[in-house]
């Protein structure tokens, strides 16, 4: 706990309104979107580096935990202050800095909401294609960290292919840039930051950015297909890869998330089909026209009952609506959700989904699936009742196995949401002993007291966190 | 955790735990929410204070002043909801947990003195006859240079910010009597909900919708006994005097039989149409006698020809009209077509749409004393998108935008009118009239 003498120097570094301490404010600075929650001692809303790094050393002499946060939307309890500590709110830190047209690149401060840095860059006639599923309220220095995916990573990659440089705030204080803000090629020595992207600010706390944009694709085109069985939609997506066509998005719904689209929306999908892809293909018009035909052709071979192909921008957003609307329905089915992110390869999602209805039938537990096809990143959504404790059990047992399997078919533990806490455990599991012992290293050599989001992907004590 | 402080929230456990529990803390409302807009606090946005109801519902926090600052701290806008994707109505329970508060700490005596006396009383003569003679007193700018209590001096602050027409010393309904005969034969007998703000303040929206009621042949009847719609008790969390305001308007329209009740106050109607089945667990045809229409919905689904008749013709100068959403018409009743519509038959105006129509003024009851910078804020934002369009006239359906958009505008003299669409519209029959 802080006492009133320490709470007045950072009082001193960032002016009263910027230290919350009221305990129903604080509650508000708990959780993410895991919504297990952990009340900080304190919440400092910083306005620049200087001010980290200032806060960093206090916390570094004070003995205290410091976690960093942007909108809280991630969803591993990443930014949880989960040993208690203080949450560094950078909110504050949302300029974007430069657009730069000729060199094709963006610098922005980590508070800049992925939203607002999309439309930012389109205005200039530039495109950045990573597109979370939170990409109206998540900020750029989340997905950075988490190493935030999208619909579009199949063909363009997610965050961490766009990162070509960083300042970041070292667990000492120090400010330091890696990378290169104005080039994108740079290659002297250690890839530096590589090792801050997806580190969930454990080594670090990113403070600015340097991001990566292409030229957007020229014309659309989206196809709705239909399947009876999984598996032939899993073939689909094998096929339709080994015909030399990259999708810029091939989305997948099981049939659990297909009915709940129908409960709640009623466009017209049939309740008895097992899978659907959502696939579109852009580029160029001829060659739009041309993957749209063979993908077509592909998807009949393999058996698709059928194919709704979206001739103008009205039909394509129709044709979006059963992927958009797949998590706000299951959601809708129980009072708690729970969205995975398990991703094994391509070829494997049929035995994955098989694997999750197997745990489905055996805990009773309802579980939807959709997700990245075209990447195998998987979202099986657990849909429960927090309130029923038996029940939460289930889905503990159920996320090991899901887990487990998943690293057994060489799949990883996540996509794009994370490690954060609640992945924590499964790292050995996937990296062994060896590998683990490597991530520790990294860890305790740039920060050797353990202060910065202790005990998120590396594991250094067991720590219980609960609903509100 | 402990469970003791459940049976002393009864209304957010009885109404609303089902949403809280069903909260998943995606943080979606930081979206849409103006007030997160403009702190990026997590005390602003949905997604906080519904954290904040499910910690005093499991009892880990206790209800403190602080607490009801936060509930507070809320437009009421809706906004939340549509972009929620569990597809909860935050708002709702945020009037609930308001409604918590006062039943604990109740009101301070500036807000019990609006609240239950002026806003409360049976009839709504006396709040006209309040506000004209501070407003003749000029009261308002007085009040803010001398030094006044803390609440009443914010309150009157937000007076000043807030541009007030000059108010007549008698009210609409003493005006006009209890049942007007159209010229015409009768095609209908419709009852009009006038509302205080434009029984007392914007007299000109009850006459203007009236006379074009009167126009198309319907029979107006405005019962005497009607109240405040009780909207601004409900958003106060007053839910005791919410409760008598639904008895004393039900009575007062059952009385006759109504095709069709006419309101032309935003806030108003979507309180008819949608706090008093939350309150009464009934719709509004049991409730108040017939179904409820604002006037813009009304007319442009029932009338859009025989108003385009009515039209005048040869006009040659168009003046830029541009139309602002008030949240409680478009999102609370789906109002959004039928003001454009209306605007769009207009031979002397040409519409302009302004950028992010639906977006809040940063209106919001008493938001607007408590928060009055972001308020501020809010309006100014909106003040430059009205400005973009190069209209000459805001057109709206709102008593609360009106005053908090046309306060903005005075705040930089600017040229540009705000007036309710139905009042263009009479103006129009008028000059049709006329010709």
């Amino acid at each position: 706990m802080l006492d009133k003498i320490k709470i007045n120097e950072l009082i001193d570094i960032v002016g009263s309104s910027n230290v919350l301490t009221d305990p129903s404010e604080l509650m508000l600075y708990s959780y993410d979107a895991t919504q297990l929650h952990r009340v900080p001692d304190l919440v400092v809303i910083v306005h620049s580096a200087e001010d980290i790094a200032k806060i960093i050393k206090f916390a570094r002499k004070n003995n205290i935990n410091v976690y960093p946060r942007g909108s809280g939307t991630n969803l591993s309890g990443g930014s949880i202050p989960a040993d208690g500590g203080i949450v560094i709110e950078l909110n504050r830190l949302n300029r974007i800095i430069d657009i730069d047209i000729e060199n094709r690149i963006a610098i922005v401060e980590p508070g800049v909401i992925a939203a607002t840095l999309d439309s930012e860059v389109a205005k200039k006639g530039l495109f950045y294609p990573p597109d979370p599923g939170s990409l109206a309220v998540a900020t750029i220095g989340g997905c950075v960290s988490e190493g935030a995916g999208g619909l579009r990573a199949l063909k363009y990659g997610t965050t961490k292919d766009y990162i070509i440089g960083l300042e970041v705030v070292l667990p000492n204080g120090d400010i330091i840039t890696t990378g290169n803000f104005s080039s994108l090629r740079s290659s002297p020595g250690f890839d530096l930051t590589h090792l801050f992207v997806g580190s969930e600010g454990t080594l670090g706390i990113i403070t600015k950015i340097a991001v990566k944009l292409i030229y957007p694709a020229k014309t659309k085109k989206t196809l709705l297909v239909l399947y009876d069985s999984v598996v032939k939609a899993g073939t689909a997506v094998a096929k339709i890869i080994e015909n030399k066509i990259i999708p810029s998005t091939m989305e997948f719904l099981d049939k659990i998330t297909i009915n709940a689209v129908e409960d709640f929306k009623k466009i017209g999908l049939p309740r008895d089909i097992e899978a659907l892809l959502l696939i579109e293909v852009d580029g160029e018009p001829e060659d739009v026209e041309t993957s749209a035909k063979i993908l077509e052709k592909v998807c009949m071979d393999v058996g698709a009952r059928s194919i709704s192909v979206a001739k103008n921008d009205t039909e394509r957003m129709e044709l979006m609506e059963a992927r958009r609307a797949a998590l706000p329905v299951l959601a809708r089915l129980k009072p708690t959700t729970i969205l995975e992110d398990a991703t094994v390869p391509r070829s494997k999602v049929p035995q994955m989904l098989e694997k999750i209805h197997d745990v489905q039938d055996r805990y009773n537990l309802m579980i939807g699936s959709f997700g990245h096809a075209g990447d195998g990143n998987l979202h099986p959504t657990i849909l429960v009742d927090r309130r029923n404790k038996e029940e939460m059990k289930k889905v503990d047992m159920a996320i090991k196995e899901i887990f487990n399997y998943c690293i057994e078919l060489g799949g990883t533990l996540t996509g794009e949401h994370g490690i954060g806490i609640v992945k924590a455990p499964f790292m050995e599991k996937e990296f062994k002993k060896e590998g683990l012992s490597f991530f520790r290293d990294i860890k305790k050599a740039l920060d050797p007291d353990n202060k910065l989001n202790p005990n998120k992907i590396v594991c250094t004590k067991e720590v219980h966190l609960d609903y509100i | 955790m402990t469970t003791s402080n459940v049976n002393s929230l009864p209304l957010i456990e009885g109404y609303y735990e089902e949403q809280i529990i069903r909260c998943m803390k995606c943080g979606m409302c930081q979206s849409t929410c103006p007030v997160y807009y403009e702190d990026s606090l997590e005390t602003g946005c949905a997604r906080g204070k519904l954290a904040l109801s499910e910690a005093l519902l499991h009892g880990k926090l206790e209800p403190n002043h602080k607490i009801e600052m936060i509930f507070n701290k809320c437009l009421l806008c809706h906004a939340c909801a549509q972009a929620c994707p569990v597809g909860l109505s935050p708002d709702k329970v945020f009037a609930a947990a308001r409604a918590e508060m006062v039943k604990r700490y109740d009101m301070p005596w500036i807000k019990s003195i609006i609240y239950r006396k002026l806003l409360g009383e049976g009839k709504l003569s006396s709040l006209t006859g309040v506000l004209s003679l501070a407003n003749r007193l000029k009261l308002f700018s007085l009040a803010r240079s001398l030094s006044i209590p803390k609440m009443l001096g914010k309150s009157v602050e937000r007076l000043s910010f807030v541009d007030l027409p000059d108010i007549p010393s008698r009210s609409f309904m003493d005006r006009f009597p209890e049942i007007l005969e159209p010229k015409s034969k009768v095609i209908g007998d419709v009852g009009y909900f006038v509302g205080c703000a434009q029984n007392s303040v914007f007299q000109d929206v009850a006459e203007a919708s009236v006379n074009v009621l009167l126009s198309l042949g319907y029979r107006v009847i405005i019962p005497k006994d009607q109240g405040c719609c009780g909207f601004p008790h409900y958003g106060a969390g007053d839910f005791e005097t919410l409760k008598q305001k639904i008895v004393q308007n039900s009575s007062a329209f059952k009385k006759y039989k109504l095709d069709a009740i006419i309101i032309s106050c935003a806030t108003g109607g979507s309180g008819l149409k949608d706090v008093y089945p939350e309150m009464t667990k009934e719709d509004n045809i049991n409730t108040l006698g017939a179904k409820v229409y604002d006037i813009s919905e009304f007319l442009a689904e029932k009338h859009l020809d025989d108003l385009k008749k009515m039209m005048p013709k040869n006009i040659k100068e168009k003046e830029k009209v541009t139309y602002h959403d008030a949240c409680h018409l478009n999102r609370l009743q789906g109002v959004f077509n039928q003001p454009r519509e209306l605007l769009n038959i207009m031979p002397s105006y040409e519409f302009v749409e302004m950028e992010n129509s639906t977006k809040c003024c940063g209106e919001g009851g008493g938001f607007t004393v408590y928060y009055q910078d972001i308020s501020t804020s809010v309006a100014n934002r909106k003040r430059e998108t009205i400005k973009n369009t190069g209209a000459k006239v805001v057109a709206l359906g709102c008593p609360g935008c009106r005053a908090q958009i046309s306060g903005a505008l005075k705040q930089e003299r600017l040229n540009i009118d705000t007036k309710h669409t139905v009042c263009l519209l009479w103006d129009e029959i008028k000059k049709g009239k006329g010709q």
